[in-house]
């Protein structure tokens, strides 16, 4: 039975442990290999972010279940510069491939919810779901 | 300078496998390593084997995008090969398509391509 | 996120005045309420199947942990290991394939023969007290299902879901044509779930067979749509990373027209009108001449 995990965030070898924590939380919702690199994936998106920009952070995972169908659960924390603005961040997915902007809109295009709250100076908080079968 | 990929030399056709958690500096001594070795060699292809990576995000897309970029600069055609089924699959659900940068199923067909194209002006 | 501890009876189970009474009754009388239920479970076939495989031991150690987890609960008032426990069975019960009828049916036998036990305890002496008693069974096995039910049908949703999958794996298949060509003959409406199934597969196959060409055929595809069209999009994009070359047939001219009225690029996809003309084309595109043999 996968345990919730929590993986602090500082060092970009901590981009590889939260996705390979993910791979182990997830493991037991019946995803797919492709959905599980898809988790892993919108995982990377977001530990790089805190690495590049708050330095360090927190990922936490947890197994959450909600009609009847259960999901796993991805807290991304982090007590960086913040986003000034959010919705401009979260604006255009095609700007990752560029190496603009935050790669939040792949992210949230990975997921099934995506929800985020920041604050300039006080840093940012992602937390997303993926619903399993 | 010390790089932990090790890089190929088979012919006219460098040959890159990259490990899985390959740091950035990593990653900026090969691009770099590889245009130097490119040059030296006047090498026609490189091939970019990634088959042992689960994962490619943004970060890994955009430098690899870089390295087959500066290989071209450099004469050489460069092709990305060994993309895992996962991986290609979540790639594309992120809007990554490594636009304009060949691709290839394994290392075979890379060099099979390589071995019939005519290098001078293609990419 | 459920509200409810799992691992917490609710309240009205817990100070039930009537509890203790009930379950001192059950205890004193175990033995001849489990000889008259073995009874019943003989003409339950599934449960029956169940209990036969079961060694004597290992049928007297179940029944000992189950009266363990109910003492634990109603004297002690933990009552975590036998929600736990209760939640475990139903999950296997629903693996098992055990008609959930055969379970209710069992304990109704259960609330049936305890009855006469507790009017036999409390009957005489008071009245209020005998209610109790009989109200606690009531809800104690009402609790019981629902717990168990839930867990039931949880674990059967899974396992459909699961089927499910497999038939849709069934129903897109993909197909080797010929050295280093697939083809996925698309029949059925392509929803999100369908679309992602197909493309994993197709991507699988692709580094299996180290196809060059796959041919995707959306001929029986009914209702080609803009999200339809985005799914092809991305499994084309997928099969190129890979280094596959996607090739779709059976879009008809109509629909091509419909769809770039919606502002579709219809342009980015490499299509071919029919399926005939796109494997003939695929095969060209693999270094194939096809020639017509005289007949």
């Amino acid at each position: 039975m996968a345990e919730d995990q929590r993986i602090h965030i500082s060092h970009e070898s901590d981009i590889v442990a939260a996705r390979r924590a993910s791979r182990e939380v997830a493991a037991s919702l019946g995803f797919s290999s492709g959905e599980l690199a898809v988790i892993a994936t919108a995982i990377s998106e977001i530990a790089r972010n805190i690495v590049v920009y708050a330095k360090r952070g927190e990922i936490s995972l947890e197994l959450v279940e909600k009609n009847g169908r259960r999901g796993i659960r991805v807290i991304a924390m982090d007590n960086g510069p913040g986003i000034r603005d959010v919705q401009l961040a979260m604006r255009d997915g095609y700007s990752t491939s560029r190496g603009l902007g935050l790669g939040l809109p792949g992210a949230q295009r990975l997921m099934d919810e995506f929800e985020i709250s920041s604050q300039v100076e006080r840093g940012t908080t992602i937390t997303m779901i993926k619903w399993g079968r | 300078m010390n790089v932990h990929v090790p890089i190929l030399k088979l012919g006219e056709v460098l040959i890159v496998t990259v490990q899985a958690a390959l740091t950035d500096a990593q990653l900026i001594d090969l691009r770099t390593e590889l245009a130097d070795r490119v040059g030296r060699f006047r090498s026609k292809g490189v091939v970019l084997d990634v088959s042992l990576l689960d994962v490619l995000d943004s970060f890994a897309s955009r430098t690899l995008s870089d390295i087959a970029k500066v290989a071209r600069l450099r004469g050489a055609r460069a092709i990305i090969v060994g993309i895992q089924p996962e991986a290609a699959f979540a790639m594309v659900q992120l809007g990554l398509t490594l636009e304009g940068i060949d691709t290839a199923v394994d290392l075979d067909e890379a060099m099979e391509i390589l071995g019939s194209s005519q290098v001078r002006g293609r990419g | 996120m459920s509200v409810t501890d799992p691992n917490t009876a609710p309240q009205t189970l817990r100070d039930h005045p009537g509890m203790k009474d009930f379950f001192s009754t059950y205890e004193q009388r175990v033995e001849t309420l489990n000889a008259g239920l073995m009874v019943t479970v003989g003409r339950l076939p599934s449960l029956d199947a169940l209990v036969r495989r079961m060694t004597p031991e290992a049928l007297a150690e179940n029944n000992r942990l189950s009266m363990d987890n109910m003492r634990k609960a109603i004297v002690h008032g933990d009552w975590a290991p036998l929600l736990e426990r209760q939640r475990s069975d139903g999950a296997t019960y629903a693996a098992m394939g055990i008609p959930f009828r055969e379970w209710f049916d069992l304990v109704a036998a259960f609330q049936s023969s305890l009855i006469p036990f507790l009017v036999a305890d409390y009957g005489g002496k008071d009245a209020v007290r005998l209610g109790h008693a009989l109200t606690a069974m009531n809800a104690y096995v009402n609790a019981a299902m629902n717990n168990i039910a839930e867990e039931y049908l949880k674990t059967k949703e899974r396992i459909i879901a699961q089927q499910q999958h497999a038939i849709h794996e069934l129903s897109t298949p993909v197909l080797k044509l010929r050295d280093r060509l697939l083809l996925v003959p698309l029949v059925g409406i392509l929803d999100t779930q369908r679309a992602r199934q197909m493309t994993e597969q197709l991507l699988s196959a692709i580094r299996d067979n180290r196809a060059k060409v796959v041919v995707i055929d959306i001929t029986g595809v009914p209702a080609v749509d803009s999200k339809v069209a985005n799914h092809l999009f991305q499994t084309a994009a997928a099969a190129r990373l890979m280094g596959a070359q996607a090739v779709i047939t059976g879009l008809s001219a109509d629909v091509a027209q419909a769809l770039v009225a919606l502002g579709i690029d219809v342009g980015r996809l490499t299509t071919i009108g029919d399926l005939q003309g796109g494997l003939e084309e695929a095969q060209r595109m693999l270094g194939y001449r096809v020639v017509a043999v005289e007949a």
